[in-house]
């Protein structure tokens, strides 16, 4: 085979929001670098089937909701329909496609190479890119061999598949969820956690009865209780039936229908849906592709290990996103895509980021970032918390969408803040003040000095500021 | 049952020696007090005596070998009882405190590791902005130890930038130390274009003691050198008339013997060139005693072995002494005890065909006298008359901070008026 070897500077394997990040960055610092991706478009699961599309799906739930009932602020419609496939076809054409367009772009301005193909490792300096798709069998003469001086291993995750719930056209998982044609009539949907609460939340929208089946006793279970009692009531309010402590059992396709059967309390029950969504959770994509051809070591979790510039076990060998410890989300793939394209280009780049801010884009939406209340006893830190209520914000009040809170924790002695909740309207995108905050470990003082704009959603943040530094001033 | 014999200390603060030979090897019976090994520490060999009858069982230190103070050199069986700890074969013993050394190597350096500039490590955070600890990456610089200026203990770019500057106090040396050594400590590497042409080796340890006491001497004391000639035809003819007698007892009387009473008498004069500085407590510290030194050339290394009270012993005695000295500096036999507690040095490189020359002081000596040849030379003598004298080469080398120009040139006028006639050396010797 040696006289089919490419040799090539970086090599991503991935293009998701991790890969397609790092290959920019090494870019701009003077790399030459090659993408390797297995399917047909850039971007990963966040732009095709993820973050991006669901957030399109929720968007079109919202408006239909508005359309129907908007009586309090005087409006009234002849009743409101929805042509799904136009839903579809303006998701996938006009954001989902605009998206990993631009990606493309991008790779392209920075001189990216990118390879369609699935890549295969056959040591530490080496892989093979074998063309997409299904293989009767692989022989080591196959495909492009390419022999690399640096590797960012940007793999991904991939949705868990449980017992009894083969994924067919009935049983779904996430991606066949945001790829439905038709709204489903019922909707049970397994794993109440944020990709299946944020999908209950939007086929709500959207007309379906959705039931949740959740294995643990709450939905959302990383976001803390008094968050997310608030966006149980509403998800109950648009119809969804919320069923928790429920296990799972199997699921029976029908056809033109699925049979579910969970227990609660060793009980088993049997509901009928037009289609059944897992969402349970995701395995990170550390199989398959040669890995264990390289000393490349994982953790016990079957995670990739690595130091703090994403360096695994093996020098020239990186990885960054969901294959390495910590959140599954795209933004903190993001950080560290930029920060393994800088330690190869020798820079002293560290993932010494305090805090990765989460969202969930329910009604209303969910955010976090840094330490909650129950972490910080958790860690034996003596906090301080403050909390102010969107009832006593102008703004929120004037977009009747008065629910939720924002809580801030600070350290006791030094005020240091060191995280931040907020259940409300645009919590996704307030939670980026209070990120900036706690990375650059602010003072509830800092924000209590900073001027906040009136009247906007963000002024509960300064508020919650002057409750920590002893002077609230409108509660 | 097995006597494990320890480097012992051997004085001056020489925590280690080389091995120079084994005078026992294993299986041979010994008794108390018979010599076992050579240790060559900086200048001197020393021999080792046995504090134990018996057999060596193990020899664990090689001829070659560096050695420190404590360390293992053999192991002889004395027949006493087992303790514990002597138990231990002497090899594992100093293995095991090998790998314990290692360990304790390791632990450091991982502790280090931990306390080093920020990581990943969330809970390693110290109080400063994204961009600040980026900066005190770039720069090297462990915000552990920086001391923060901003309001409530946050840590500025500017602190950053101070403590690289090195104006942080105590903490900026503490972590500068380990990265890089005072610049008074760098050191150069040699670099050539050539190194082919060139062949390397590396220093002796005799080499290297030369080269740190020659460096410190030259650090510390500002030398200064007064060149001068004294005519000496009286002082050859004594030596002549004296020659054959003294070889009569065996003795070797060279010019040394007169020159080392000669500078007996001018440091009874001028008691500043028996003197040291004592900097720590700046004290002079004169001595009440005249051991003088002579420096000694042997194709293993310069050694400055001392004869002790020279003015207490006659010029057969110091001429016996003198060879006796060398003769052991040469055989690489002197002790440490004979290189210590010099008064002033005299350096003849005249026996060798040279002249004036600018010795460096055996420090923490004062002063070294350079001998050079006596050459005919035309000379004026004290009726005004022109005539071939033998003329005696002399360079006298004083540490100024102790010895001023004036008092130089008059301690010469007395050793050049004691050297042209030795009558005088009776008088003043």
């Amino acid at each position: 085979m040696a006289e089919n070897v490419i040799e090539k500077d970086t090599v991503i394997i991935g293009s998701g929001p991790g890969g397609y990040v790092a290959a920019i960055r090494a870019s701009e610092l003077g790399q030459d670098v090659t993408i390797i991706e297995k399917s047909d478009t850039v971007g990963g699961v966040c732009l095709n089937v993820g973050c991006v599309p669901s957030k399109a799906l929720i968007t079109a739930g919202h408006r239909l909701q508005q359309a129907k009932d908007s009586s309090t602020y005087g409006i009234t419609t002849s009743d409101a329909t929805i042509d799904f496939t136009k839903t579809q076809a303006w998701k996938d054409e006009k954001v989902v496609a605009r998206m990993t367009g631009g990606v493309q772009m991008l790779l392209k301005k920075h001189h990216v190479e990118l390879i369609n193909g699935e890549a295969y490792l056959d040591s530490d300096t080496q892989l093979r890119v074998m063309p997409s798709g299904p293989r009767q069998f692989m022989d080591n003469g196959g495909g492009q061999t390419i022999k690399f001086k640096h590797l960012i291993l940007a793999t991904g995750s991939r949705p868990i598949e449980i017992r009894g719930f083969k994924f067919d056209d009935r049983v779904i998982d996430s991606t066949g969820g945001l790829n439905l044609k038709e709204v489903p009539k019922e909707f049970v949907i397994i794993g109440g956690g944020y990709v299946g609460t944020e999908l209950a939340g939007a086929y709500a929208d959207l007309g379906s009865h959705v039931t949740i089946l959740e294995g643990s006793p709450n939905i959302i279970p990383n976001f803390e209780k008094d968050m997310v009692s608030i966006v149980k009531k509403n998800l109950e309010k648009k119809g969804v039936t919320i069923i928790t402590n429920a296990m799972a059992k199997k699921s029976e396709n029908k056809g033109d229908s699925v049979e579910v059967t969970y227990e609660v309390d060793g009980k088993p029950t049997t509901i009928s849906a037009d289609y059944c969504m897992v969402t349970v959770g995701r395995r990170p994509n550390t199989d398959n592709f040669g890995l264990e051809m390289t000393n490349v070591k994982l953790t016990e979790k079957g995670l990739v290990e690595v130091d703090e510039q994403g360096k695994t076990s093996v020098d020239n060998i990186y990885a960054i996103g969901d294959i390495t410890p910590g959140p599954a989300l795209a933004h903190k793939a993001f950080f560290e895509a930029k920060t393994a394209a800088g330690a190869i280009s020798g820079k002293h780049t560290a993932n010494d980021y305090i805090g990765v801010p989460a969202v969930c884009f329910t009604d209303p939406e969910l955010a976090s970032v840094g330490l909650t209340e129950k972490d910080a006893k958790d860690k034996g830190i003596d906090v301080k918390v403050a909390k102010f209520p969107f009832a006593g914000n102008a703004r929120a009040v004037s977009l009747d969408a008065a629910e939720g809170f924002v809580k801030l924790i600070a350290q006791k002695d030094t005020g240091t803040l060191l995280g931040g909740q907020i259940v409300g309207p645009g919590a996704s995108d307030l939670i980026s003040e209070l990120s900036v905050a706690v990375n650059c470990q602010l003072n509830a003082e800092d924000i209590a000095l900073t001027i906040h704009p009136h009247p906007t959603l963000g002024e509960p943040i300064q508020e919650a500021a002057d409750i920590l530094i002893g002077y609230p001033t409108h509660i | 049952m097995a006597y494990k014999f320890k480097l012992p200390e051997l004085g001056e603060g020489m925590a280690e020696g080389e091995i120079a030979s084994w005078l026992v090897k294993e299986g041979d019976t010994v008794k108390e007090d018979d010599s076992l090994v050579e240790i060559q520490n900086d200048k001197s060999v020393e021999e080792l005596p046995s504090p134990v009858a018996g057999t060596v069982k193990q020899i664990v230190a090689q001829e070659g070998d560096t050695v420190e103070i404590g360390d293992t050199l053999i192991v002889i069986d004395d027949g006493s009882p087992d303790t514990g700890d002597d138990d231990q074969p002497a090899k594992d013993d100093k293995e095991a405190e090998k790998s314990d050394s290692d360990k304790t190597t390791e632990s450091a350096s991982k502790e280090e590791a931990t306390a080093g500039p920020a990581t990943g490590s969330a809970d390693a955070h110290y109080l400063a902005m994204p961009s600040v600890r980026q900066y005190a990456r770039d720069k090297g610089v462990d915000l552990a130890k920086v001391t923060p200026s901003g309001k409530h203990g946050q840590i500025t770019k500017a602190d950053v930038d101070s403590f690289d500057g090195s104006a942080a106090p105590q903490a900026a040396t503490q972590s500068a130390a380990p990265a890089a050594p005072a610049s008074t400590n760098t050191i150069t590497p040699y670099k050539s274009a050539t190194p082919e042409l060139e062949t390397r080796e590396k220093m002796s340890m005799t080499r290297k003691a030369i080269a740190k006491a020659m460096l410190n001497s030259k650090h510390t004391a500002p030398h200064v050198t007064s060149f001068d000639d004294v005519e000496v035809s009286a002082l050859m003819a004594n030596r002549k008339k004296y020659k054959a007698i003294a070889a009569d007892k065996g003795i070797h009387l060279t010019f040394l013997p007169y020159i080392v009473k000669a500078l007996v008498a001018v440091m009874k004069e001028y008691p500043e060139l028996n003197a040291s500085i004592d900097d720590s407590t700046e004290e002079i510290v004169y001595k009440h005693y005249y051991n003088v030194g002579i420096a000694t050339n042997t194709e293993h290394g310069l050694y400055v072995p001392n004869v002790k009270n020279v003015d207490s012993k006659g010029m057969f005695e110091i001429a016996k002494e003198i060879t006796e000295n060398s003769q052991a500096a040469y055989d690489n036999k002197l002790s440490m005890d004979k290189m210590s507690g010099g008064s002033i040095t005299i350096s003849n490189v005249g026996s060798i065909g040279g002249g004036w020359f600018t010795p460096v002081i055996n420090y923490p000596e004062v002063a070294i006298l350079g001998v050079g040849k006596i050459a005919k030379e035309p000379y004026v003598d004290e009726d005004g008359n022109i005539q071939v004298g033998n003329m005696l080469k002399l360079s006298l080398s004083y540490d100024h901070r102790l010895i001023d120009g004036a008092l130089a040139q008059n301690a010469l006028n007395l050793l050049k008026k004691l050297l042209h006639d030795p009558d005088m050396l009776l008088m003043e010797g």
